[in-house]
């Protein structure tokens, strides 16, 4: 018998366009670059992860990225209606439209990306109503498929986040953000509040979305393993540069730049 | 014809390869592990990788999976994919397949993850599950990610499980919590279940015993017969006979001043490498 092996490969590479486009681009506290020189795509379905110790440069690339903060040199071109479109160029309120249809962000601290005095249904169910739901019923009962998605028991709908455990409020928090069908979701830190067992849970649950919805993800970790397990690509930034940028499992595999080493060796054995 | 000529092709060349680590944190010292390395892995053989602990054996398999990035020489993958109409016009008629590479070692890392998904299959040594997940679904997980649908790839997933005797009452439950021999025929499960052109196998049968082994002789025999190229490292001695159909003698591709391999991956804490 002989198998004959057919493949895609060569065809679809190159062939479409990246969700998101970074070129030479950075951010400048008065005469300091907090991040420079970034240059990177992203393609739908990917997961980058940006790796680096604190005051690396990698939250203030994630706020650039996110047009919390300015985009001072280069650009940021994001795909609408297959055109790259400089992010610089969009007006305020066509911003405001990406984040309530087409953007997420899951900060480090859910009291941050959550209403905490509204129910958990009513966090879930705020986004939808954003994007112009308006049938209550309907609202709630997409409420309550997300919190059993993100494993939240539904009898907990009418309580607030306030009386969640932690483990529970980042849940509620991914779910506040995917309920819409985002393309493109920012993540900061977003397990690193966690007790490690809960974060084992988070990441396998986040893993699994990020698959089945094919987001496309960029999430700032110092924390290597979350990497390896959630990312396909990494970026190691150091002193507001990235200064190694490859497949995740060759770059905490193979690290040829010092600082990568460094990091990579440094993480505590299991 | 031309299918029949294509298939008793390589579907691995490796040419010049060479490989050596900095290591910053031990004053730059260098390491060259590999040089010149050269062969090829043609469809429907097993070819073994011999030679003595730390000669490199698993640096190659690193190499070509993509999880070490080579310094120089070529590995190319081939497959075959359907010709485009203006290809047809200059290949001979009615071919409507034709040859396609791609060389890991400039590949971006958009290509490296197409070829894992659509060219090669990696077997490790170990099995990193991420907690929580059953092994049924541990097995099928491959497949699902390749478009197959779900119920048939747990199907298939439970059929393989069955023959390497891992009993119907594991099947939901998660891994990490399995014997080692266990937990490393769900990986071999994982590994054998997609349908790939080359398939790269790191000691398969380290810790099983003999009817497990020879379940897993028999996968590899079924493979060669289904045309998939193999490479791989077996310490097992009966295994290698039973299997091999030519061996690399990696030594035979060390720099002079060569030292062992590093492993600088022992410092990764882990959960699971195969996520993409």
């Amino acid at each position: 018998m002989t198998a004959v092996f057919t493949s895609d490969f060569g065809s679809d590479v190159g062939s479409e366009q990246p969700l998101l486009s970074v070129r030479n681009a950075g951010h400048r506290y008065g005469d300091r670059f907090g991040c420079r020189d970034v240059s990177f795509d992203l393609w739908p379905g990917e997961v980058l992860a940006v790796v680096g110790e604190s005051g690396s440069g990698k939250s203030t690339l994630l706020g650039m990225l996110a047009q919390r903060l300015s985009t001072d040199e280069g650009s940021i071109r994001y795909r609408i209606d297959d055109q790259l479109v400089d992010l610089g160029d969009l007006s305020e309120r066509e911003v405001r439209r990406l984040w309530r249809s087409e953007w997420g962000f899951v900060h480090q601290n859910p009291a941050d990306g959550l209403r905490m005095h509204v129910s958990g249904g009513g966090n879930v169910g705020e986004p939808l109503m954003a994007a112009g739901w308006r049938h209550y019923g309907r609202i709630r009962a997409r409420a309550e498929e997300w919190l059993k998605r993100v494993e939240i028991p539904v009898d907990r709908i009418d309580d607030t986040p306030a009386t969640f455990s932690g483990g529970m409020r980042q849940r509620l928090q991914i779910a506040r953000n995917l309920v819409v069908s985002p393309k493109l979701v920012f993540m900061d830190e977003p397990t690193s509040g966690l007790d490690v067992s809960v974060q084992a849970r988070l990441l396998d649950l986040l893993r699994g979305l990020v698959a089945d919805l094919g987001l496309s993800v960029i999430i700032v970790t110092h924390d290597l393993a979350v990497a390896r397990l959630i990312s396909h690509r990494t970026l190691v930034m150091k002193d507001g540069a990235v200064i190694e940028s490859d497949l995740t499992d060759r770059v905490l595999d193979d690290p040829h730049a010092e600082y990568t080493q460094l990091l990579v060796s440094s993480i505590l054995q299991g | 014809m031309t299918q029949t000529m294509i298939n008793s092709g390589p579907v691995l060349s490796v040419r010049d390869v060479e490989k050596t680590f900095t290591m910053h944190l031990q004053g730059g010292q260098r390491l060259a592990v590999l040089r010149g390395l050269d062969f090829e892995v043609r469809a429907g053989e097993c070819v073994v990788l011999g030679g003595p602990s730390g000669a490199g054996k698993s640096t190659i398999l690193k190499l070509v999976y993509g999880n070490y990035a080579a310094d120089s020489g070529s590995i190319r993958l081939h497959t075959l994919r359907q010709a485009q109409a203006t290809e047809l016009v200059e290949a001979s008629r009615g071919a409507e397949l034709v040859e396609a590479a791609v060389d890991l070692v400039q590949a971006d890392p958009r290509a490296v993850l197409a070829a894992r998904r659509n060219l090669m299959g990696y077997v490790s040594q170990f099995l990193r599950a991420v907690p929580r997940v059953p092994a049924l679904q541990v097995v099928a997980e491959p497949l699902i990610e390749r478009g197959v649908p779900v119920a048939e790839a747990r199907d298939r997933a439970a059929a393989l499980l069955t023959r390497l005797s891992i009993p119907e009452r594991l099947w939901q439950l998660p891994p990490a919590t399995f014997s080692g021999g266990e937990q490393q025929r769900v990986n071999i499960a994982r590994g054998f279940l997609p349908d790939l052109p080359l398939l790269l196998l790191d000691e398969p049968t380290a810790s099983l015993d003999a009817r497990n082994r020879d379940v897993v002789v028999q996968l590899i025999m079924e493979k060669k017969a289904a045309g998939v190229g193999m490479l791989g490292i077996f310490h097992d001695a009966d295994v290698r006979a039973a299997v091999a159909d030519r061996a690399v003698e990696v030594e035979a591709f060390a720099p002079r001043e060569t030292a062992h391999v590093p492993n600088l991956s022992t410092g990764t804490a882990c959960i699971r490498e195969d996520v993409r």
